[in-house]
């Protein structure tokens, strides 16, 4: 069995594409990556022998890996994947610049934040429509379209602006999705995702897993770079190779970001085309017009959000008592 | 009244008895909304095994056509119907941030004249705050 047979995603085990994608392949990246400098005569502890790499052993050891260390290593990655699962939406909320407390304010928390309030209000200046009266249509098409990128990109209120880009990114669609019907985008998404339609959900999913993998994976290769940068510390010019996960990381946190962007506009239209099918999930009456909506929506947000009862002149939808059907007719007939 | 919601929730329910390329089917199973996936792949499997030259089913919501089930899908799918699990799928539901819609919510005292009011961060029906006046007892809630 050779290395490139061994990668394959294993679906049988329950795992499937998303969990490959965002758990899997980072991380057999990033031991890929290690077990071949180690096999290269990296060690963090002593110069490698004769002062230099040996990728020409590195790739001979991984050539000639027997079934059962291939084994052994799909188990060990799986392992790990398994094991970092549940810290993903923790993940996410650490690049999104949601820091502890004393790492936060060593990391520079405030000037970050201080930087994207810069660009938000940037784009605000674009936005912004000084002299209506005397407005030409490149202007406004100048203006229409920075003020697109400033809702997708930032939350509106300055207080909700974030240290992070990819903070920002999802600020922003936590802050608008669905609000326009007075829903709470963070409370609402648990109960609107179980009733989306087949197309709607396909397409939200694709770019909520393409999200998390680039998520994953900027931090997996950043640690990576690190651990690189031990086995690489008494390696003369080798070191430099540690920069690769760190690259690979920076570049992996750039399409973090614009998959936000993504998941953001499939969140709104998911809240645009399906809010409907939630009233009706909840057997609530579908309100009269746009107004009344908003106010049932918001009632609703409340609710789940902190708790707040629904009004008690709220109604749910009669019971409906199903008609007999006509028989359609099959080929073979209709059982029950 | 039959809505496309409850034809793609049965999609999504019975997700892996279905092969979405399939278009013969020998009979048809009417489903009712509420029927449970497994109770579906019992009786799909009783259906295959008393027809046996049947090459599929279509499933059917009160005259919907929901898809085509087939022997092999059901024999794969074991007793499970649902659509093939996906560890970490789950994170799809929700999204990762937090809210910024937190408003206060006030309560007033019932008591005519009285004007005591005070604001929670959540409603909660068993701490429900009293009025600073015992004999007026607990507030309620302001819409």
């Amino acid at each position: 069995m050779s290395l490139a047979s061994a990668v394959r995603p294993p679906s049988e085990l329950g795992g499937g594409r998303r969990f490959f994608a965002v758990g899997q392949l980072p991380v057999l990246a990033s031991a890929l990556f290690l077990l071949v400098l180690g096999w290269a005569g990296a060690r963090g502890w002593e110069r490698p022998p004769g002062g230099a790499l040996r990728f020409d052993e590195a790739w001979a050891t991984a050539g000639a890996l027997g079934v059962g260390e291939l084994v052994a290593l799909l188990i060990g990655v799986t392992l790990v994947a398994v094991l970092l699962q549940p810290f993903q939406l923790g993940l996410v909320r650490l690049l999104e610049g949601d820091w502890p407390r004393p790492f936060g304010v060593g990391l520079g928390a405030e000037r970050a934040t201080r930087r994207q309030l810069a660009r938000k209000r940037a784009l605000a200046a674009e936005a912004a429509l000084a002299d209506p009266g005397a407005l030409t249509e490149e202007r406004m098409q100048r203006a229409g379209r920075a003020g697109s990128e400033l809702r997708r990109r930032f939350p509106l209120p300055d207080h909700l602006v974030r240290p992070t880009a990819l903070g920002n990114a999802l600020a922003a669609l936590e802050d608008g999705a669905g609000r326009a019907y007075g829903f709470d985008a963070v409370a609402a998404w648990p109960r609107l995702y179980p009733v989306l339609g087949e197309e709607t959900r396909a397409v939200v999913d694709d770019r909520r897993d393409a999200l998390d993998a680039a998520a994953r994976m900027a931090a997996v290769f950043a640690v990576t770079g690190l651990a690189a940068a031990l086995l690489l510390a008494r390696s003369g010019w080798w070191l430099a190779l540690a920069l690769i996960p760190l690259a690979a990381a920076r570049l992996a946190y750039g399409g973090a970001v614009r998959a936000a962007w993504a998941y953001g506009e499939a969140v709104h239209v998911a809240f645009d085309l399906h809010r409907l099918d939630l009233l009706s999930a909840l057997c609530l009456e579908r309100p009269a017009g746009p107004l009344p909506e908003r106010v049932l929506n918001a009632q609703l947000s409340d609710l789940w959000r902190q708790g707040v009862p629904l009004d008690p002149a709220t109604r749910y939808t009669p019971e409906h008592t199903p008609e007999p059907d006509p028989d359609q007719g099959t080929a073979g007939g209709t059982t029950r | 009244m039959i809505v496309d919601t409850d034809v793609n929730r049965a999609r999504g329910l019975y997700g892996r008895l279905i092969d979405t390329a399939a278009t013969r089917f020998g009979a048809a199973l009417d489903l009712d909304p509420d029927d449970r996936a497994d109770e579906v792949s019992r009786r799909l499997a009783e259906l295959f095994e008393g027809r046996p030259g049947i090459e599929g089913v279509m499933l059917r919501l009160k005259g919907r056509d929901v898809g085509v089930a087939t022997p092999q899908r059901v024999g794969a799918a074991e007793g499970f119907a649902g659509p093939a699990p996906e560890w970490g799928a789950g994170d799809r539901a929700g999204l990762p941030g937090r809210s910024g819609r937190y408003r206060p919510v006030w309560f007033d005292c019932a008591a005519p004249g009285c004007g005591a009011a005070e604001a929670r961060s959540f409603y909660d029906e068993r701490a429900v705050p009293a009025c600073p006046d015992e004999a007026h007892g607990p507030m309620e809630l302001r819409r």
